[in-house]
């Protein structure tokens, strides 16, 4: 189904709505939560708070696409999860994204206390689209999507540490243009 | 910002490039990557090298990986796949420097590897051990770079783990010597080599934006590094 018919059926309050985005994305959510929480019943405790959440932000929001609206729901759900569970404990293959993302930001300080996340997505955007095409699928399967380097490399047929290494490439260059853009002090 | 608040405002990019990345195809062709793996082995048949050591002089045999460099995947580490999903099961240590040149039993690790080229401030060095104490994964990573085009990586292990993965589909490779020490050498394209070897511990060593003279020179930088 378009996505525009199922954000429709969301707008005019019909229940078959939840149905066809699981159908249709159901896997996609699974995947993105399963990368952050590699556990199936926290993961689909997360992809349902995400059907939950769309059904009571759609009214009155209207997203123009429907997958990155609820794969960021589900992120972010699956992310403060995570958090919860691991107190003390910690994953694996976050441990090792979450200190891949500190290298880039070792030397961060600011004088505001509060950020705004948009207003850097937004800057982080700006960085991606002066990437080669390639690279940026590297960046966004890894920090949006927490694919694995294995799964990556899989996907493009390249060695482990070829990604790694373009993938420290692109951080350092995110780390200078966020300097550049007065982001980084 | 700490990690976790970058890895929060990455969430917020643009929903057009997130749609980019799930719609993107990575261009593939099987049947070439079969073909090139068949020439790949056919032209190690018959370009049989012998190696002939008549005097102590470094012998370097460079060997063309070129045709393979978009065909071949490596092997996936096992080890890592696993223990990067099952969780709490197994404990990451995270390793100093020291305690990491103490825990291979070598000298040192050289901080530049060739002009410019130095030791990253950007390495995390781990070991995975099992809920038994017991180290599966010794694969230590370190990078080195000049902050702008070049970037050499060098993995040490002792177990030996991945060793091999990057010659493993090639037949009749030809082994250079350097500094009496045996070194598999492969080229892809111009700008990017590997090379493995052992000399106590396992080499393996991935480079960019370098050239043959100076990737030679870095092996025999870290070959010296360690007499």
């Amino acid at each position: 189904m378009d996505d525009n018919k199922i954000i429709d059926l969301y707008w005019n309050r019909e229940e078959c709505a939840i149905n066809a985005t699981d159908e249709k994305y159901g896997r996609y959510l699974m995947k993105i939560a399963m990368n952050i929480l590699c556990r199936y019943e926290d993961s689909e405790e997360c992809v349902n708070d995400t059907y939950l959440d769309t059904w009571n932000q759609i009214p009155p929001t209207r997203p123009k696409y429907l997958l990155p609206y609820i794969g960021r729901i589900t992120r972010n759900k699956s992310i403060g999860k995570l958090k919860y569970l691991t107190a003390d404990k910690r994953n694996c293959e976050m441990n090792i994204l979450m200190s891949e993302l500190e290298d880039c930001f070792i030397s961060y300080n600011t004088p505001e206390s509060i950020y705004d996340n948009k207003e850097i997505g937004t800057t982080i955007s700006d960085f991606l689209r002066t990437c080669k095409k390639e690279y940026r699928y590297i960046f966004i399967r890894r920090y949006w999507f927490s694919d694995s380097i294995a799964d990556i490399s899989e996907q493009l047929e390249m060695s482990q540490s070829k990604i790694k290494s373009i993938l420290f490439r692109i951080r350092n260059k995110l780390r200078k243009y966020l300097e550049k853009e007065g982001y980084l002090i | 910002m700490t990690e976790n608040e970058l890895y929060y405002a990455i969430g917020n990019i643009d929903d057009d490039l997130i749609i980019e990345a799930m719609e993107y195809e990575p261009t593939r062709n099987k049947n070439i990557r079969y073909i090139n793996k068949f020439i790949a082995i056919a032209a190690c048949f018959i370009i049989v090298g012998i190696i002939i050591n008549i005097t102590e002089e470094d012998v370097v045999n460079v060997n063309d990986m070129e045709h393979i460099i978009n065909s071949y995947s490596m092997p996936l580490d096992d080890y890592i796949e696993s223990n990067e999903y099952s969780q709490n099961d197994n404990i990451v240590k995270i390793f100093s420097e020291e305690s990491m040149v103490k825990y291979l039993g070598i000298n040192q690790i050289p901080k530049i590897l060739s002009k410019g080229v130095v030791l990253s401030d950007q390495n995390t060095y781990r070991i995975i051990e099992n809920s038994e104490g017991q180290v599966i994964h010794d694969n230590f990573e370190i990078i080195y770079t000049d902050y702008d085009k070049k970037f050499v990586t060098i993995n040490l292990s002792k177990s030996g783990k991945n060793y091999g993965d990057m010659f493993n589909s090639i037949d009749n490779l030809k082994v250079s010597e350097i500094k009496d020490v045996f070194v598999t050498i492969g080229k892809f394209g111009e700008t990017e080599f590997g090379a493995e070897f052992k000399n106590d511990i396992y080499y393996t060593i991935n480079s960019e934006g370098v050239n043959e003279k100076e990737f030679i020179s870095i092996l025999e930088n870290i070959i010296n590094s360690q007499k």
